[in-house]
């Protein structure tokens, strides 16, 4: 959940406290192998609402694999929709053709300068080679896209 | 109050490497007994370095509840490109949410994909371990 003013009274309270400290703001978990393609697709959303001057991880993890051997694949983290600029950005070597994909995880902080509800989206692109790319993701496999307040 | 400030429920590491694997079957390699909270939420994370004497190999880590024959809770897989010693890095995620109060085992499981023929090992050492950690999330 978002995180709260500690006290409006001067009084701490255990539930203030607890509101407070809360870690995790939102998560998106995929279960099912995302479609086939050669393009920039969005392959997550995440919507949170955030506070304004404190930071948050974000971070998403997954496996990507590709029907070319050889490939090279950028997971990148943005703002709104897949043409803004990207927070970050995570780039993997796909040797072989496996279809258990290969695990990436991307990384980033964000600190929002105003009170209000954000969408962040995940977006996977052909780096280098021929594709096409697939992110994979299973029951017992998901890939994950999370918000987490970091404390600060 | 305190217990609401702790994130860390607990951790599992190992110092040195494990034995040697040539299974396609999930072996455990690090075990981590968690004393979780009915309805709440906590990440599962391992880190660490599985290597093989044949450069070219998969390997697959696992985060299973239970036992090694356990449910899977996620996997990561590695591409072994070179037979270096030291392993390559590899972390595997998950979260889980307890649906009752008590001990959950978790266990972080390493197997060769099929096809492979190298000797698979978690590389640690006590300058380089591997981890297998439980964090709670705050919900």
């Amino acid at each position: 959940m978002a995180q709260t003013q500690v006290s409006t009274t001067g009084l701490v309270l255990a539930v203030d406290m607890n509101n407070a400290l809360d870690k995790r703001v939102g998560s998106n978990a995929l279960t099912v192998n995302s479609v086939s393609f050669f393009g920039n697709p969005v392959v997550n959303t995440l919507t949170v609402p955030l506070s304004a001057g404190l930071t948050y991880a974000l971070r998403w993890t997954g496996r990507v694999s590709s029907a070319t051997a050889g490939d090279v694949a950028y997971i990148r983290i943005r703002p709104g929709n897949a043409l803004a600029t990207e927070f970050t950005v995570a780039p993997i070597f796909i040797p072989t053709t496996y279809t258990g994909g290969f695990a990436v995880d991307c990384y980033c902080e964000y600190t929002p300068p105003l009170n209000g509800t954000y969408t962040f989206v995940v977006t996977l692109q052909l780096g280098s080679g021929t594709g096409p790319l697939v992110v994979r993701s299973s029951t017992t496999g998901p890939s994950t896209f999370t918000c987490d307040y970091v404390g600060m | 109050m305190n217990d609401a400030l702790i994130a860390r429920i607990g951790s599992a590491s190992l110092l040195a490497n494990s034995a040697t694997i040539t299974s396609t079957t999930p072996t455990s390699v690090l075990t981590l007994s968690a004393n979780l909270i009915s309805g709440k939420t906590y990440a599962i994370v391992f880190t660490g370095r599985p290597s093989s004497s044949v450069a070219g190999d998969f390997a697959i880590v696992r985060i299973k509840t239970v036992s090694a024959t356990g449910t899977d809770l996620n996997h990561a897989t590695i591409f072994l490109g070179s037979a270096t010693g030291a392993g390559l890095e590899l972390e595997c995620y998950a979260e889980f949410t307890a649906a009752s109060t008590g001990a959950v085992l978790f266990v972080a499981t390493l197997e060769r994909v099929t096809g492979g023929t190298g000797n698979i090992i978690l590389r640690a050492s006590s300058t380089g371990p591997a981890f297998l950690t439980c964090d709670y999330l705050g919900v």
